[in-house]
């Protein structure tokens, strides 16, 4: 790194200082970082739309996710273009499967939602840091450090208000006559025009923010770094050795000549002199009020576990790894239950999955029409009971064991689904619908002779109730005796 | 089967009566079966209709060809906000010959009346016909004059453009045996329709020539006391209970049935079976003619009538879940 290339001026800042300097970057050269944006953003959203054309919503969300991707080419142009390189757009986008490739994946998915995205996006792209490295540069990076997430926080949150403004903006341009009352609805409705208009002004958004997010980051890692790495010291010492250069020959030239003269070692005595008269001179010019002041500062970091006799009291903490383990594993199995509902809902929504056959309602119901519609409620023989009725003279309990087993046949054997607020007609017509014509007809017939006894009171001769058990036998009696 | 020689003469000359008149009248009103079942369910019921639909969907001509095929009197009244009851119900006039009050009666004394939009018309007006149909009389100048029988009103209501309007009370609602709601009819049906109205037609009067009487007023008058003959069993009755209880228990109802829509229930359901030919209630008749027996005595709750539901959506999913008779 050439510090003394760089282009902004290095002094030490608060990371709003620094986030101010990300923001005059991104004014500075906002349109090549616009369009950079869009050189990777526009050829993913022209794919996601043709590959999710029927889903609007879909297209909005996998747009947004993939922000990553657009991301590093800005970092990398904003860090050539800081220390006086200056790239054009083909010679970036020539860059692009470097500066995009490291670590991607982690990227898109376990870093995507971080909040930091933007102030710790240079460790990975710029340094080129991995693993534990990486880790215990962003350790030390990010130590009290909070204007990151902020960063992020009121991103977001410009980016939704820029994207309704846009919207708000053409339906001012709607002439009052044409315009719809509801108008919010028709913003928010799933109707395709106002679905791709609005994902139209969430791209043009979130192309806006990107320079100031990007930009913002990278000022604030900036400005870390020069706070722990002191840059602005290293800076003017430079500035100082390259001013003090041109004099260098001439003080070797008279040291060459005091050497020669023996002239060297009272004058180092007085120089012994002068440093320790020197530290004191420091240490009161220190004192000084011009030098700054001690400030402590407090934050939160985790320096490992303190020694047992350290500790006043404790409680007993033996069973927490072991539930934080049991949560690590319940959160996996939710992340891959999640996971594979999401592959399954895609699946289906693209129609790569036959759908599922409609389950068979378990809720079978027991009673129906106040009769028991059970297997279990009838006889072995059905028209063998029917005939002993009918030799009793009971014609109607004889017709309600005969409606009954047709019902039980129906909901058992072949699954007809039949609610318990049909009304005969209605299972007449379910019946006629799902199974065969004769199957159909036998069941009108018994239908309509079951409603006249019941309702009618008006029992059919026996001979007819008799025609229907035998019916009923070629019908269903072959299956009920298995 | 055996069972169709229970039928009463009687009730099976009524049965008869009322399926010949359906038929007559579904000459002229192509398709809307439906409608015309509903409107004939209330005439032999001897209740009135309350007809919702948009205009131009074959109202007039229903209650024309209904007219005709019973050879009855028919009358229309136009509602309006200056309307008012003496020029439905009639008025004294002095008679400038003999020298003496003479009563002009309205055009309420008829056998079908069909008032059109009734909620254009002042609450005044609306209740001198209302209490018209509860009484089945009319009081001019202190004198009672009885009304014809059959007498039946069809009382229609736009959906649209209700500014201006004298919404009917609940209460007044409640009057109407059935509520009967007239859609578009389908493209098949259309067409027939066109076809049939415009034949050998010149400018836009409506042909009932192809309808012929085929009852009498008194006829309908025998066949409304045989309807009240049909049989009804006492789960069917425990079934109607069940039906009009759940309106007022029912989520997204704010104000359910009162008993009186129990009873319309009844009489609906013993006009429908014997529509259907058969002497007795079963529960198909009953649930069949419940959403046009309940879907104006009902209120629903604010939420759903913002989201847009109507009666006949809450009605679908009551009746999907009260259980049938049980036997």
């Amino acid at each position: 790194m050439q510090l003394d290339r760089i282009s902004a001026n290095i002094r030490y800042r608060t990371p709003w200082e620094g986030l101010d300097l990300g923001f005059v970057m991104a004014r500075q050269w906002f349109w090549p970082l616009w369009r950079l944006w869009f050189i990777t953003a526009l050829p993913l959203t022209l794919l996601a739309v043709a590959l999710l054309h029927q889903w609007p919503w879909a297209v909005a969300v996998m747009v947004w996710w993939c922000k990553p991707l657009y991301e590093p080419l800005l970092l990398f142009w904003l860090s050539r273009r800081l220390f006086g390189e200056e790239l054009t757009l083909r010679e970036t986008a020539g860059q692009w499967r470097a500066v995009l490739r490291p670590r991607l994946l982690a990227n898109l998915t376990l870093r995507r939602l971080s909040p930091n995205r933007s102030f710790f996006m240079p460790v990975s792209h710029l340094e080129g840091l991995t693993g534990a490295e990486r880790s215990k540069r962003l350790e030390v990076l990010s130590a009290n450090q909070s204007v990151g997430s902020w960063l992020t926080i009121g991103g977001i949150h410009f980016e939704g208000v820029l994207q309704f403004s846009f919207l708000l903006l053409v339906l001012y341009l709607i002439p009052d006559e044409l315009r719809p009352d509801d108008w919010l609805t028709m913003l928010a409705g799933e109707e395709p025009v106002s679905a791709w208009l609005s994902n139209a002004f969430a791209l043009l958004a979130m192309s806006i923010m990107a320079p100031f997010y990007v930009a913002g980051g990278f000022a604030l890692y900036l400005t870390r770094r020069s706070v722990l790495e002191a840059w602005d010291l290293e800076l003017a010492f430079r500035r100082m050795a390259s001013r003090f250069k041109p004099a260098r020959p001439t003080a070797v030239l008279l040291l060459g000549s005091a050497l020669l003269f023996g002239m060297v070692w009272p004058a180092a005595d007085s120089w012994a002199l002068e440093h320790a008269g020197a530290q004191q001179v420091i240490g009161e010019v220190l004192q000084h009020e011009d030098f700054g002041s001690r400030s402590t500062e407090k934050y939160w970091r985790y320096t490992g576990d303190t020694p047992d006799e350290q500790k006043p009291w404790q409680w007993d903490t033996s069973w927490v790894p072991i539930v934080a383990e049991m949560f690590e594993y319940l959160l996996w199995v939710a992340a891959a239950v999640l996971l594979g509902w999401l592959l399954l809902y895609l699946l289906r929504l693209t129609d790569w999955l036959p759908q599922r056959r409609a389950a068979r309602s378990a809720a079978t119901p027991s009673v129906l029409f106040g009769l028991p519609v059970t297997p279990d409620s009838l006889p072995q023989d059905v028209a063998a009971a029917v005939a002993a009725l009918l030799g009793e003279g009971r014609v109607r309990p004889a017709l309600s064991l005969l409606y009954r087993a047709t019902l039980v046949r129906l909901i058992h054997d072949h699954h007809v689904q039949i609610p318990d607020s049909a009304t005969e007609g209605e299972c007449q017509r379910i019946v006629a619908g799902q199974r065969p014509a004769a199957e159909g007809d036998y069941f009108a017939r018994l239908t309509r002779a079951w409603v006249w006894c019941a309702y009618g009171h008006a029992a059919p001769a026996a001979a007819d109730i008799a025609a229907l058990a035998d019916a009923w036998q070629r019908l269903y009696g072959a299956r009920a005796d298995e | 089967m055996s069972e169709t020689n229970n039928l009463d003469p009687v009730l099976a000359q009524a049965s008869a009566q009322v399926r010949n008149l359906e038929a007559m009248v579904g000459r002229a009103v192509i398709g809307q079966r439906q409608v015309i079942r509903e409107v004939i369910v209330a005439l032999v019921a001897g209740g009135h209709v309350l007809v919702e639909g948009l205009p131009g969907l074959g109202k007039t001509l229903l209650v024309r060809s209904l007219s005709k095929a019973v050879g009855g009197v028919f009358s229309r009244v136009q509602f309006t906000p200056d309307l008012m009851p003496s020029d439905i119900s009639g008025h004294a006039m002095f008679d400038m010959k003999s020298e003496e009050f003479r009563i002009r009666r309205g055009p309420i004394f008829c056998n079908f009346l069909l008032g059109d939009e009734i909620n254009r018309a002042p609450a005044k007006t609306q209740s001198a016909l209302l209490e018209a149909m509860q009484e089945e009389q009319v009081t001019i100048e202190g004198k009672p004059f009885r009304l014809e029988q059959p007498f039946l009103v069809m009382a229609t209501q736009n959906p649209v453009e209700q500014e201006g309007t004298y919404p009917l009370p609940q209460a007044q609602l409640d009057r109407f045996l059935l509520n009967v709601y007239i859609d578009y009819p389908s493209e098949q049906e259309e067409g027939a329709m066109i076809r049939q109205v415009t034949a050998n037609a010149v400018g836009n009067q409506l042909d009932v020539s192809t309808i012929e009487a085929v009852l009498t007023p008194a006829q309908v008058v025998e066949v409304q006391k045989a309807a009240a003959q049909v049989q009804v069993d006492e789960a069917i009755l425990g079934y109607i209970v069940r039906i009009v209880r759940a309106t007022r228990d029912w989520q997204g109802i704010e104000t359910g049935a009162g008993p009186r829509a129990g009873i319309a229930l009844l009489r609906c359901a013993r006009a429908q079976a014997l529509a259907n030919g058969n002497y007795f209630v079963t529960p198909d008749d009953v649930k069949s003619i419940a959403p046009a027996v309940l879907r104006h005595r009902v209120k629903l709750s604010a939420d759903l009538e913002i989201e847009g539901y109507r009666p006949d959506d809450v009605l679908k999913d009551l009746l999907a879940n009260v259980e049938a008779p049980r036997q």
